[in-house]
């Protein structure tokens, strides 16, 4: 149970930067908070509400993204797109993932358990496909 | 209210009022977006269970309105060690201050007619008074200290590893010997304006405090100067512990806080006497009535003892000043060879 938490945490602090990332990524339309997790979603990465939408009005904040009410058919919409800052930021930090992940990868090919080593290289490989 | 408002509500009430009605709107449409794509997907208008379930997934109104909202501390992880040793020392002193108060007045007290336990009673209460206080009085100045950190972290951004050459201990800052100060000049302050009665002879007769007061009109002449003094102090100390070394306007500013400590004090110890025993006071205390004499000794030994303290106050300022003058001096050669 305990580790069970403890993984959950560890989980958490991987992802935290990367949702960043990938949201910054997937609003060069404008989408609003639902539309944004479906858009996520459907391309593989689950990402809680209650996560994304704080987030998306974090990074607004921070000037990463702007946004604007939409009044449409059925109701009004806050729309989220990336900013002029957020898109001269979005390349430096996929550039540091990049280097990242050149990095981090081969340090990890020292595991020892090598079944374990193979399954987590394949489904990365899903990922990123 | 419907399940939907009330959760919204929830919400924005742990929301800061300036962004509050904008997240509620937008949650409110976020959560119609879920129930509107659910009820599609599950081909059946959307009830109560299908609330209970997009709400379940949003979480908890504390946990939501958390992730809308900056992390904050009133005393954050850098402070927090030194918060808890400062609290540790000064609730000891102030804990064995008041016991030892309480004790001595309980001892010369007339003990007739009050139980031990109540007498008892009155000291606990007392010692939880005396250290609620001080824990106040030690986070409030530490909540203050963190609202300026941006001052604090400017100074660890210029963080140099030379300048951890060891230094003599006078020109070390250390942040809890720079609270301790600023604390304990806080209390002092407090006392002396607004319970000056406590500084004097106080009996506890029949479940009740008496208090004769010792410090004279004179004392409290000069009170507005001392207070300008305490003042600059603290705001020395915390420039110091800010800026996490001593500067040269910082030394100037403590000579000069010194001159003017030992000037005052000198002045105090030339005029008129700063203690007062005022005979009918003391008769009021319960210990019977005292002669002439008995008061005239009292009033003799009351006024050696401030006279003393004065002279022990002006000694020690000009020894300080002395101290800071010489630093100066040597670090301006210091700076001139190198």
């Amino acid at each position: 149970m305990e580790q069970d938490m403890l993984v959950d945490n560890l989980v958490q602090e991987l992802r935290r930067g990367l949702m960043t990332l990938a949201v910054l990524g997937q609003l060069q339309e404008a989408q609003y908070g639902y539309s944004a997790m479906k858009l996520l979603a459907d391309k593989g990465l689950d990402i809680d509400q209650g996560t994304l939408y704080p987030l998306l009005r974090r990074l607004e904040s921070q000037g990463l993204l702007q946004s604007d009410w939409r009044i449409e058919e059925t109701r009004p919409r806050r729309y989220y797109v990336i900013s002029e800052r957020g898109r001269k930021i979005l390349p430096v930090l996929r550039e540091e993932w990049k280097k990242l992940m050149e990095t981090i990868e081969p340090l990890l090919m020292g595991d020892p358990i090598p079944g374990e080593r193979a399954a987590e290289s394949g489904s990365e490989e899903d990922g990123s496909h | 209210m419907d399940l939907i408002s009330f959760y919204v509500k929830e919400v924005g009430q742990r929301l800061p009022a300036t962004s509050r009605e904008d997240i509620e709107k937008e949650i409110r449409t976020l959560i119609e977006d879920t129930l509107e794509d659910e009820s599609g997907a599950q081909g059946r208008p959307v009830d109560q269970a299908m609330i209970v379930d997009v709400l379940k997934r949003l979480g908890s109104p504390q946990k939501m309105a958390a992730r809308y909202l900056p992390e904050r501390y009133l005393i954050g992880p850098r402070l927090f060690p030194q918060y808890v040793t400062v609290l540790k020392i000064v609730l000891a002193i102030v804990s064995v201050l008041a016991v030892t108060g309480f004790a001595v007045t309980a001892g010369l007290s007339s003990t007739a007619g009050i139980s031990f336990a109540e007498m008892l009673g009155k000291v606990i209460g007392g010692l939880m008074q005396a250290v609620f206080q001080a824990a106040a009085i030690v986070t409030l100045v530490f909540a203050v200290l963190e609202y300026f950190q941006p001052d604090l972290k400017l100074s660890e951004e210029n963080w140099n590893p030379l300048d951890m050459k060891p230094q003599p201990e006078e020109e070390r800052v250390s942040l809890v010997g720079g609270m301790l100060a600023v604390i304990f000049t806080i209390i002092a302050a407090i006392v002396f304006n607004f319970y000056p009665e406590w500084i004097g002879v106080s009996n506890f007769v029949n479940g009740q405090w008496l208090h004769t007061p010792v410090l004279s009109e004179t004392f409290f002449r000069y009170l507005p100067f001392i207070n300008i003094l305490w003042a600059a102090e603290i705001v020395k100390e915390i420039v110091v512990m800010a800026r996490g070394r001593w500067t040269n306007p910082i030394r100037w500013a403590d000579v000069f806080i010194n001159l003017f400590t030992a000037v005052l004090a000198a002045i105090m110890l030339t005029g008129p006497s700063v203690v007062a025993l005022d005979p009918a006071g003391l008769n009021r205390m319960g210990w019977g009535s005292l002669d002439a004499e008995a008061v005239n000794g009292l009033m003799t030994a009351a006024q050696m003892g401030a006279r003393v303290t004065l002279g022990i106050i002006m000694g020690l300022s000009l020894m300080e000043m002395g101290k800071g003058l010489y630093r100066i001096i040597t670090e301006r050669r210091m700076l001139a060879t190198a």
